[in-house]
């Protein structure tokens, strides 16, 4: 009854046109005293200048989220002005959507830049978010920045901390850090490796400790100025849809493309396995038809050999302990020796051997032995051996076998140790090296008649089989080894270049992330007629990624730390937010979105920077680090005022 | 790259429903100023609605009434997280209702036809509200024809049932979440729906003084055949291939209503009425589209829910009757599944009526002020319930103002 009553008068004028339910407002914006919110600024870099699709222009920054937090602020004591580094128009350029391809791949474009944009804005900036500005860099005085150079008025030097040190700072967010690993990283750990500091922006993993030192420098600014403020962890970068988008088997290729790049591959890859094999064959011999030439050239050859070595030295040392065990004089033993000598010699003729042997090796044989036989050396003995023979024989008239003084068992004994001699591995070894440096001797007068002997056996469909039966193996290890990309009409693994793979190509694996940029580079390589080879920058592989997500978790747990030891910093763990979006998407207000690519609606067309969306979500993310630790209540923003990606109109 | 696209767009449809607070009280001047109690009053034509089962104890032979309301009832949203208030524009709406029964004199029996409007709706949030993902506005309508017959069985129990068609409409427009284009991108729904079930009561009047009733109005699935469904999505280029046809079940739950009414003096008669809306065979909302990919399917779970009504109604002269009534109704909508279609909660309602008669004509006349209690719907509501791609988390309330005029006349 009583609400009759109260509501009696509404009935009574039949009020019809107005009036809506009301709710108080049970959750007004206020912060406590004692904190102070006047003077707000931000530190940061592209992401705090709003930077989005690749470019800072002018509706991507009046995006920021430094310009939602300052208007949250306004509503309990924030100053109603917040001095951005306005950038009109282009900007400095950026991508917009223009389309789809048929099968419904999105087609990003570039808006060129302003003429202007680098131009210098003047006044008291509050939102110091420089894009591409690292740690490592923001000491340097006037460091060539064009977005840094542009806030600094003309004449004067300043680095990014001294614009920190000049500003005057109630409450901030400082988000500094991600470029100390996103331009190694984007690069495809390309652009600088950890350490190198030869270029100034592009180089590449900052060293934990000068990270450290040099953020140390901006919070002690801060804390002189008695401020307090948000700081905000570093993303794990290669959880952006620059690294995710594309997967490495998500190379699309139609029927007519795989046959065309096979062919491509095919023909880069193969005429080398047969060079380098036909090389290694020819140098080393391993190619059997080649092998067997030289087996049979020594199996020829060591007679011509074993001529001169008996000669020169192991007959005679062998004959001569015969003949001293014996008790045979030297000149007796000698004189067994040459005729020993005379007596290989022409029973080893080569005549016999030669069966596939090419003519112009055993004539260069037999041209050799008979340059052997020629020999004045040679020539001496034999005159020696037949005078001393002759002698002999015209004293015994038994020649050739038994010659005076000997007896005929004592010949035979000597006859049999020369020959087991002579079948020694030490005998035959010795030869070999003699026949291997002949061969190999261009001063051989022989040697390019040999050397054409083997060419020629090279191209004989024998050993040419062979070469191709090589090839092949080892063109088989090659594909086994990602090393010789084979695709085929629809999706493949990426094709990137690799200095470390035999081919200079690999497939990519499952552990590489291409970057969003390969895209572009894909048809850019199109359209130059090139072959779809990705090279370093648009692959990063685990080995490179590794370190770079290493110095993340070491900034991170600086940053972090920070937080838990001051009761003047707050922490908004982005990285923790990031991963979690990357996992279960993010759902607010009836909006769904993900970490994808365009569709997600939380990045904008550069895969690293996020969409008005994106900021919205950010933006509230510090303002709940800000009421958490500060105890204020800052109203958040509906995210739905915020748009995603642009995309074309119909 | 198909991967790339756009997959997010499904999940943007579409959930609304017919909820309480669509199920309008409003088929009779005489029963809503007296706290909508109708079960067991003394019957008139509009029983054919409130329970047939009474309309053989109607003195008047025949009878024809003819009614309209006037609505105008809104939602007030507010979140505590953004600061962020808003209420609905939902205009003024216009439920009728048409009843003629008729039957030979002093027979036992009486013949009727009703034509009204159970359920129907119109919600405007507009399209630049922070829940604009979720809803912009929604109308809905549903009209019941039910032709009707009632027995006397005796001259203190009297029995009734008529068949009920149904058919109705339905319009939902709501943001989708693609930027660009040249207006903002959007998806509106228009359907039109039909749907059978029956309505059967019983009157008992142990007394003279005393009439208790019950009544039963069945489930009425409401079926928008995808033949009937538009789909019409307002949208900058993009790969998808967009559906143009929608169909969908569409349940108006059965309603139990139990009640008594009692002549205290020959001037005033008091009545008293308890129903049950069988929400919970509202489950979840079933949406098939002509491009499948797209069809969807959320849950509803809602509950059933009572409504207590009390009613007086007093004989200020011979010709002029007075009306007083309240009535609460609970909500079927449990927390976690309020969506901007429902933003339902428990009500008090008040009610002011009177009636003037001249000869065979009369006229009744009533005022009811709808008082939603403030709900909370907060985000830990949503998330146990899971429905946070369906709702929003914050303060809800609404209220409405509802005048009915009826002319009748009997014979």
């Amino acid at each position: 009854m009583k609400h009759i009553l109260k509501y009696s008068w509404i009935i009574a004028l039949g009020a019809f046109t107005s009036c809506d339910p009301e709710i108080e407002e049970s959750n007004a914006p206020s912060v406590p005293s004692g904190v102070k919110v006047a003077n707000y600024v931000a530190i940061g870099n592209s992401l705090t200048a709003g930077y989005a699709d690749g470019g800072l222009y002018a509706e991507a920054q009046a995006n920021s989220y430094p310009l939602m937090i300052a208007t949250k602020l306004q509503e309990v004591g924030g100053a109603k002005t917040f001095n951005q580094p306005t950038i009109t128009g282009n900007g400095s350029g950026y991508n917009t959507l223009t389309g789809f391809s048929s099968t419904g791949s999105p087609i990003i474009s570039g808006v060129a830049a302003d003429a202007s944009w680098k131009n210098k804005v003047s006044g008291k900036f509050q939102n110091l978010g420089v894009p591409g500005i690292r740690v490592a860099e923001i000491t340097v005085p006037n460091w060539p920045n064009d977005y840094l150079l542009r806030m600094i008025p003309e004449g004067q030097t300043k680095s990014y901390l001294d614009l920190v040190k000049e500003s005057d700072i109630d409450i901030y967010t400082c988000w500094l850090g991600n470029n100390d690993v996103l331009g190694y990283a984007t690069s495809g750990a390309a652009a600088g490796v950890a350490g190198d500091t030869s270029a100034l922006g592009l180089g590449g993993i900052t060293p934990k400790e000068t990270f450290i030192a040099l953020y140390d420098q901006v919070i002690a600014a801060l804390k002189a100025k008695n401020a307090k403020g948000v700081v905000v962890t570093i993303p794990n970068v290669t959880d952006i849809p620059y690294f995710t988008t594309i997967a490495w088997n998500a190379f699309p290729l139609s029927e007519a493309q795989a046959t065309a790049l096979n062919a491509g591959i095919k023909g880069l890859i193969e005429p080398n396995v047969k060079n380098a094999v036909t090389k290694v064959a020819t140098e080393t011999q391993i190619v059997p038809g080649v092998v067997a030439v030289g087996a049979t050239l020594q199996s020829v050859i060591p007679p011509v050999i074993t001529e001169a070595v008996k000669r020169n030295s192991v007959i005679p040392a062998v004959v001569t302990s015969v003949a001293e065990a014996t008790g045979l004089s030297s000149m007796e033993a000698e004189l067994r020796t040459a005729y020993l000598t005379a007596y290989a010699a022409n029973s080893t003729s080569p005549s016999a051997t030669g069966t596939g042997f090419p003519q112009e090796v055993f004539d260069a044989i037999t041209s050799n032995t008979s340059a052997q036989m020629q020999s004045t050396e040679v020539q001496a003995s034999i005159s020696d051996f037949v005078s001393k023979y002759s002698t002999a024989y015209q004293a015994n008239q038994n020649a050739p076998v038994a010659v005076a003084p000997y007896t005929q068992e004592q010949f035979d004994g000597i006859t049999t140790v020369v020959k087991q001699q002579i079948q020694t591995d030490t005998f035959k070894t010795a030869v070999n090296a003699q026949v291997t440096a002949y061969l190999a001797d261009p001063n051989n007068p022989n040697f390019a008649q040999i050397k054409a002997a083997v060419d020629a056996q090279l191209a004989s469909p024998a050993v040419q089989a062979a070469i191709d039966a090589e090839v092949a193996k080892q063109i088989e290890a090659l594909k086994a080894g990602g090393f010789y990309p084979v695709v085929k009409a629809g999706n493949n693994p990426f094709i990137v270049a690799d200095s470390k793979s035999p081919t200079t190509i690999r497939n990519a694996k499952n552990d590489d992330l291409i970057c969003l940029t390969a895209l572009g580079e894909l048809a850019r390589l199109s359209a130059a007629g090139q072959a779809p080879i990705l090279s370093n920058q648009f692959v990063l592989t685990k080995a490179e990624r590794d370190p770079a997500v290493t110095a993340i978790n070491d900034y991170n747990t600086y940053i972090k730390n920070l937080a838990s030891t001051d009761a003047n910093i707050a922490l908004f763990d982005a990285n923790k937010m990031f991963a979690d979006i990357v996992k279960s998407g993010f759902r607010q207000d009836g909006f769904v979105h993900s970490a994808a690519f365009i569709t997600g609606g939380l990045f904008s067309l550069d895969g690293v920077h996020p969409t008005p969306r994106g900021y919205a979500i950010v933006a509230n993310e510090m303002i709940k680090a800000m009421n958490g630790k500060f105890k204020t209540n800052i109203a958040q923003v509906n995210i739905g005022d915020y748009r995603t990606v642009i995309f074309p109109s119909k | 790259m198909k991967k790339l696209i756009f997959l997010v767009v499904t999940t943007l449809l579409c959930q609304w429903a017919w909820a309480s607070g669509y199920q309008v009280k409003l088929q009779g001047a005489r029963q809503t100023g007296m706290g909508n109690t109708a079960v067991a009053l003394d019957p008139d034509a509009s029983s054919i609605f409130f329970n047939p089962g009474a309309l053989a104890f109607m003195d008047s032979t025949n009878m024809v009434m003819l009614g309209v309301s006037a609505v105008r009832n809104a939602n007030t949203y507010y979140d505590p997280v953004s600061n962020y208030k808003k209420s609905t524009d939902s205009g003024i709406s216009t439920p009728f209702y048409v009843y003629g029964a008729w039957g030979p004199k002093g027979a036992r029996y009486k013949f009727g036809l009703g034509v009204y409007t159970p359920y129907g709706s119109t919600v405007k949030w507009g399209n630049d509200w922070k829940g604009k993902a979720l809803l912009h506005e929604l109308s809905l309508a549903a009209i019941c024809i039910q032709p009707t017959a009632s027995f006397r069985i005796t001259d203190r129990v009297s029995i009734g049932a008529g068949f009920v068609y149904a058919t109705g409409s339905v319009n939902l427009q709501r943001s989708v979440d693609l930027a660009g284009g040249t207006s903002p991108a959007m998806v509106e729904l228009d359907g039109k729906a039909s749907g059978t079930g029956f309505n059967a009561g019983i009157m008992v009047k142990p007394t003279d003084k005393l009439n208790i009733g019950i009544s039963y109005r069945s489930k009425i699935e409401m079926e928008v055949k995808q033949s009937d469904g538009e789909v019409i999505f307002t949208t900058p280029a993009t790969p998808l291939t967009f559906p143009t046809k929608f169909g969908a079940i569409l349940p108006l739950p059965a309603v139990t209503t139990f009640g008594f009414s009692y002549k205290l003096t020959d001037k005033l008669t008091l009545a008293a009425d308890a129903a049950l809306t069988a929400w919970s065979a509202y489950k979840k909302l079933a949406f098939d589209f002509d491009v499948n990919s797209f069809d969807s399917e959320s849950p509803r779970n809602y509950k059933d829910a009572w409504q207590f009504n009390f009613g007086a109604e007093y004989k200020i002269m011979d010709n002029l009757v007075g009306r007083v009534g309240y009535y609460h109704d609970r909500s079927g909508v449990k927390l976690g599944y309020m969506t901007p279609e429902t933003p339902d909660s428990h009500r008090n309602s008040f009610t002011l009526g009177a009636s003037y008669k001249m000869n065979n004509l009369f006229f009744d006349a009533s005022f009811l002020f709808v008082n939603g209690q403030k709900r909370n719907q907060t985000l830990a509501d949503v998330n146990r319930e899971g429905t946070v791609t369906a709702v929003l988390p914050g303060e809800y309330k609404l209220n409405g103002y509802i005048g009915t005029l009826t002319v009748g006349y009997k014979f």
